[in-house]
This record gives structure tokens, C-alpha cells and sequence, in this order.
């Protein structure tokens, strides 16, 4: 059996500042709900994005969070959430967990989702 | 230009034809339209749906010159039709509390019992535990508590949480425990009292709490509670997780509603039908007393209700006294359907056996009248309401190409199915019976347990497909199709309708695409074959006696409805097809064509048949 530690990571980029480490957090727990592993790191511009094994990555930004996946043609964010509310982050990391394991997204796309 | 307009007003559809008559007083078919029929049929309601028939049908032809002479409406077979479903098996209605779902990801796994607390306040130490955590408990706290718990000798073995994160909590314990979590009415959950917490492995389900045995065993109880402990086993079975807490001796009380009987009053002798026994005992019964005089159900029971709410949605759009309703039809089928868990903390439903009954009650006073008098006051023109139905949809289906005499039509709209049989020497026999469309979007609404008639009606008409990645699609006959682009996020992982011009639509329900389409077809197949059969039986068809079945109406228009029919009438050595009416528009159009086709046979002073294309 895999342990914890042998599962693929999802990269989630944040900016580094305070408020952005909160939602990467959130974002992060999000994931481990769905019982994947994230790994946590600060990104130094917002194009240095890591996809890491499984080919997604989380980039949040002061203002806004992305699942980015590495398949898609041009820009690679497949849906951004323009929110302060945590909830909201937490809710971003299920469904980047949820898009890895193959599951249907949370269906309540509302209006603070931001389709590409 | 003169044209004559040939309008039949459906219980969903209204459709209408449009033709000149040539010189030699042949009809020339020029356009056709249609429109959902507004309000209920047989109203001057209908008026609106009949203008928007006609306009779409005139905007296509330029609209320019033209003059209504002569306008035919149906003469609508004077029935009026309904459908109800309840459950037959016994309804668990009890005050015991139970969760029993299937949240994405409980945490740990294993069997905790215990007595109920809630985690801010927990008792003195010395029982064993399971802990109630609210929504207001932040998980890192929840988790600090319970260790902190833990260190200072509580016996804590389970947890029941209200947001999601059962993984979270469990995470940060130093010993796993079952957790539920997603219990949206957890402030529900009573406290003090005893408490199975059960969290299976992933891929099983629950084992102790869906076993009547198991439960008795957890809770100590004799076997004069087995009774009750298969009601609750009976709703965990298949769940993922579960909990049961035991509630005070006396609190819990258990009604079951009898499934009761239905009485079928016919011109032979009356019979009354446990409706337990299944729809094909009832549906025995219904040939067997001869011409059905009325249905009634037993008072205070489920079919009781059913039948009760048939007559008083009748009696409303008949406008007569619900006294007066005499049921000529009824059409009952199997189905299952979903009953809300009483005493479920988590919107728990559990899947009962049931029974889907349409009715149908002859008038005695012809609808259309209302609706010929309101369309000749707005088009200014001459409107007759004539012709019998299904004999009208005969005429309009001989126009389809391969047809002769003997020949029989099956129309299946959305409220009822009519039957004709004409033969060689023009007499026509005809039979109305219950049960339609609307019956079979019905059925697929309560056994997926969708909520929505909208819904199920798009699951009845269009094919499946799965979204399986975010470039490619997967088709219910296992056809893949990769797409230019990737699929917008609400679709990624979903199952979908697939109309064939318009986009995807979400199905939102939790079952596989191969559950779905399942129930989709069971569905048709019993209301549509149920029906078919009936109707061949009534008409007395032997396949000496018929050259073949065309299909029309708005059942028949879909992908699939026709082809269950040509497969099992097949088998009986009869052709049976769906219809293609003026070779041009399908199964549509039957009723609408033939009124014309009859207008000008009567002008012609002659009656002809045989293919008409």
C-alpha cells in the first residue's frame, strides 16, 4: 500500500504574503478533505507555475485562486475564484482534488466562480 | 391565397397543418407548425398555443396574401387523463434518529458506540463516548479537543459532524475513529443517548448497522425489536456510513401506512386488488371485470390518496363535481421510488416499492367546443370542431409511405393513448386508454428520485453521455467523441443529456449513466409496451387482421420509444413502425393532416384509403 507520503502532490502556488498563505491553506485542506496530498510553496512570479505529477497546480493570487491544469491548450487556468471568503478556497481544493480523482466538480458554480 | 388549417390541441402540443385545395379538390399541403398547447385542453386557454401554431407555420410560408377559409379543430377524445404514485411496501415513519449517507469522505473507519455528547461540553468521564460536533467547532479545534479528551482517559470512539471534515478531524487524532460527517441537521442529533457510529472501508458499505441483528446486538434489544431494527437496516443498506442512536423507550412510536386496496368496478362484477399484489394483478383485474364503470381506493390508505387526488385533478379541469368522476381506465406499473427517511438527520432516502397509477375518465360534454367558438371570434373565420380522434390520426397516418388497410394507430401523446383499427371496408374501431408519456416521465422522475419533471423529461427524450475526462465524451452505445475544446468545469465528470441541436444539460442525480439508462427504458418499455398490447387486445388485432402498426405522437418522437414497439410487435409477426405523416413530418402531424385529408374527402363527395402519399 501507498502511504500518505508516496502520494502525488498538487502544488499550490501562493504569493507569499499573509492573507494569500490563509487561502493556500484553506486550498490545501480543501485537498486533504478529498484525501490528496498538497504541497504548500511561494511562487515568485504568477507564471511560475510547478503542475507537479498529476497536472494541475493551485495558484493563488491576492485577489483570487486557480486550478490550473497542464492539459489545457492556451491558458492553462480552467476556472478562477474571485472571492475573500475562505470557504470558498476550501471549496477550490476539493475540486482540484475532485478533478484529479476523476469526480464530478461541485456543481454550484455561483458568481464568484469566473469561468475561463 | 385560400388555405384550410387543421388543428389538434394535445394535452402538451398543439399542432397544425396548413393547404390549399387544388382545383380537382385535392388537398395541397403547404406548411405545418406547432406550439406548446397553453392551458389546460378543452379551455379557451388552448387559443394562445393555436395562434402560436399558426403564426410559426405562416412565418414560414411568407405570411403574404393569405386567407383562412375554413379552420377544423379535433373533436379531442372526450377524456381527460391523470397519474399518481405512492409507495405499496410499508412507510417507515418513525421518532428514532438515524444517519445513514454516503458522504464523500467520512473519516477513519470501523465500528464506535458510545452515549452522545456534544464536544464543547463533555460529560464526566467513565462511558464510552461518541462525540456531536456542530458546525461552529472549527476542525482544528474539534481535533485538539478530542486528543486533549483522549490524553485525560475519555473513552471516545466515534464522532458525528456536521461540515465536511470527517478527514480533517481524523487527520489529527492520535487513534482513528469512525467519523460522519455532512450531517446538515446535526443541532437534531439527541444527546445522552446510546449511539453506533459505523464508517465502512472504501469500497464496502455498512455491515454492523444494515444488519437487523447487528443493530439488535449493538443495542441490546430482544427479538420483539427486530421488527423495528430491519426498518432501520433496511434504510443503511448500501451506505458507505452510518449511525444509529437509540431513543428513549416510549419516544420512538412506528405508523405504517397500509398500501391498501384498489376496487375496479366493471359491467361483469366489481373486484378489489391488494395493491401489494403488484400492478400485474391489478392490471388482470382491469381486463377481467369487463368495461371498467370506476376505480376507487381505500380510505386512508396510499392507493386511497392516489385515487382521491386523480378524481379531484379531474373533476377541476372537466369543471364538474368530483362526485361525478366515473374512472373508464386505469393503467398501473411497478415501479420504485424514493421515500425521505423520517428521523434522518442528512436528507437520508431510502428506495420503497411503489406503484404508479394513471387514470383516465370519459366526459360527458365534447371540450373543443370553447376552444371553436374563442378561434372564430380571433381569426374571424369558420371553425368546426369535427372528427373523432383516432380517426382522424388513422387518415393522417395512411399518408405515411408502405401503409394499407387493415391498418392500426397507436397515438400516444403525453395524458393518453388512443387506438384505431380501420378496416379495408373503412370501419374503424377505436379505444382510449390511460397511461402516456407523462406517466413514463413520472416513473423516471421518482425511481431516480430527480425532483424535477423538467428534468426527467429531457433524461426521456435525449441520449446519455458522460463526460469521462476534459476532452472527450463517452455516449451511452460506448461511442467516445474528443472534443475541440476542453469542457467547461460543470460538465467535467458529470452525466449528460445529449439533445441532438443544443447543448449538453446537467443531469443532476447520483447515479451511474448505465443506472440511468436503465430506468429510462424500463420505463418506456412498460408504459409503452404495456400499452400497445393493451390496445391490440381491445381492438381484438390478429396479425391476420392488420397490415401494421404505425406509431404516432409525441411518445413515439424520441430515439428509442418506436423501436421497443417494431421489437416486441416483431416477435408477434407484426409490422409495426412509427409513422411518417405526408412522408415529411415523422410521427407528428397525424391528427392536424387528416382533418384535411377528411374536409376534402367530404368535399369530394367520396371516401377514399390506402396510401395517400
Amino acid at each position: 500500500m501507498e502511504t500518505e507520503h508516496e502520494r502525488p502532490t498538487i502544488p499550490v502556488g501562493c504569493a507569499g504574503t499573509e492573507r494569500t498563505l490563509d487561502f493556500a491553506r484553506e486550498v490545501a485542506y480543501g485537498i486533504e478533505e478529498e484525501r490528496c496530498v498538497s504541497e504548500i510553496f511561494v511562487l515568485s512570479r504568477a507564471e511560475d507555475i510547478r503542475f507537479g505529477t498529476l497536472g494541475v497546480a493551485v495558484v493563488v493570487l491576492p485577489a483570487s485562486g486557480s486550478l490550473h491544469i497542464a492539459d489545457l491548450k492556451d491558458d492553462t487556468r480552467y476556472y478562477t475564484v474571485e472571492s475573500a471568503d475562505p470557504a470558498q478556497y476550501r471549496r477550490l481544493g476539493k475540486n482540484t482534488a475532485k478533478y484529479v480523482k476523476n469526480h464530478h466538480l461541485d456543481a454550484d458554480f455561483d458568481g464568484r466562480v469566473v469561468m475561463k | 391565397m385560400d388555405v384550410i388549417i387543421g388543428i389538434d390541441v394535445g394535452n402538451s402540443t398543439t399542432e397544425v397543418a396548413i393547404a390549399e385545395i387544388t382545383r380537382t379538390g385535392e388537398p395541397n399541403f403547404l406548411v405545418s407548425g406547432m406550439a406548446e398547447t397553453t392551458g389546460i385542453k378543452g379551455t379557451a386557454e388552448n387559443v394562445r398555443g393555436v395562434k402560436t401554431a399558426i403564426f410559426a407555420a405562416l412565418e414560414k410560408m411568407g405570411r403574404k396574401g393569405i386567407v383562412i377559409q375554413k379552420m377544423f379543430l379535433n373533436n379531442a377524445t372526450p377524456v381527460i387523463a391523470d397519474f399518481a404514485m405512492d409507495t405499496i411496501t410499508e412507510t417507515i415513519v418513525t421518532d428514532s434518529t438515524m444517519i445513514g449517507h454516503n458522504p464523500g469522505t467520512p473519516g477513519g473507519h470501523g465500528i464506535g458506540i458510545g452515549y452522545t455528547f456534544d464536544l464543547r461540553s463533555p460529560p464526566g468521564n467513565g462511558k464510552d463516548l461518541i462525540a456531536v460536533i456542530p458546525g461552529s467547532v472549527p476542525f482544528l479545534d474539534a481535533a485538539a479537543e478530542l486528543n486533549r479528551l483522549d490524553d485525560a482517559g475519555y473513552r471516545v470512539y466515534g464522532a458525528i459532524v456536521q461540515n465536511d471534515e470527517g478527514t480533517l478531524i481524523n487527520n489529527r487524532l492520535k487513534r482513528e475513529m469512525p467519523i460522519v460527517d455532512e450531517v446538515e441537521q446535526i443541532e437534531k442529533a439527541p444527546l445522552g443517548m446510546l449511539c453506533a457510529v459505523e464508517v465502512a472501508a472504501p469500497g464496502y458499505g455498512v455491515e454492523a448497522l444494515s444488519d437487523p441483528y447487528g443493530i439488535a446486538g449493538i443495542f441490546k434489544l430482544g427479538v420483539e425489536d427486530i421488527g423495528y431494527c430491519r426498518h432501520i437496516a433496511k434504510a443503511l443498506i448500501g451506505n458507505r456510513s452510518a449511525v444509529v442512536i437509540r431513543t428513549p423507550e416510549g419516544a420512538i412510536s412506528e405508523r405504517v401506512i397500509p398500501a391498501g386496496s384498489v376496487g375496479i368496478a366493471g359491467s361483469r362484477f366489481t373486484e378489489s386488488v391488494a395493491v401489494d399484489a403488484g400492478a400485474d394483478r391489478i392490471m388482470r383485474a382491469v381486463e377481467a371485470v369487463g368495461r371498467v364503470e370506476d376505480v376507487t381506493g381505500e380510505p386512508g390508505t396510499n392507493i386511497g390518496g392516489m385515487i382521491e387526488r386523480i378524481k379531484v385533478g379531474m373533476a377541476k379541469q372537466a369543471d364538474i363535481k368530483k362526485d361525478e368522476i366515473r374512472i373508464s381506465d386505469l393503467f398501473a406499473v411497478d415501479t420504485r421510488t424514493a421515500v425521505r427517511v423520517q428521523g434522518g438527520l442528512a436528507g437520508e432516502h431510502v428506495m420503497e416499492s411503489g406503484v404508479g397509477v394513471a387514470a383516465m375518465v370519459h366526459a360527458d360534454h365534447m371540450f373543443m367546443d370553447k376552444v371553436a367558438a374563442a378561434l372564430g371570434e380571433e381569426f374571424k373565420a369558420p371553425v368546426r370542431a369535427s372528427g373523432v380522434e383516432a380517426e382522424m390520426a388513422l387518415l393522417g397516418a395512411l399518408t405515411t409511405p408502405g401503409t394499407a388497410l387493415p391498418l392500426v394507430v397507436v397515438d400516444v401523446g403525453a395524458g393518453s393513448a388512443d387506438a384505431a383499427l380501420m378496416k379495408e371496408d373503412g370501419s374503424v374501431k377505436s379505444v382510449h386508454l390511460a397511461g402516456a408519456g407523462d406517466l413514463i416521465t413520472m416513473l423516471i422522475d421518482a425511481e431516480l428520485n430527480i425532483g424535477s419533471f423538467a428534468a426527467a423529461e429531457r433524461i426521456k427524450r435525449y441520449p446519455l453521455a458522460h463526460v469521462d475526462s476534459l476532452y472527450r465524451i463517452r455516449y451511452e452505445n460506448g461511442e467516445a467523441r474528443f472534443l475541440e475544446d476542453a469542457c467547461e468545469p460543470r460538465y467535467y465528470g458529470r452525466t449528460v443529456t445529449v439533445p441532438e441541436n443544443g447543448p449538453p444539460e446537467v443531469v443532476n442525480c447520483d447515479f451511474s449513466m448505465e443506472k440511468i439508462r436503465v430506468v429510462r427504458q424500463e420505463a418506456k418499455k412498460k408504459v409503452l409496451l404495456g400499452n400497445v398490447f393493451r390496445a391490440l387486445e381491445k381492438l381484438d388485432v390478429g396479425k391476420d387482421d392488420c397490415k401494421g402498426v404505425i406509431l404516432v405522437g409525441g411518445s413515439f418522437l424520441d430515439f428509442e420509444g418506436s423501436r421497443f414497439v417494431t421489437q416486441a410487435l416483431a416477435e408477434k409477426k407484426l409490422s409495426a413502425g412509427k409513422g411518417n405523416i405526408r412522408s415529411v413530418e415523422g410521427p407528428r402531424n397525424a391528427v392536424a393532416t387528416g382533418l384535411i385529408l377528411r374536409y376534402a374527402e367530404l368535399l369530394n363527395g367520396m371516401v377514399k384509403h390506402g396510401n395517400r402519399t
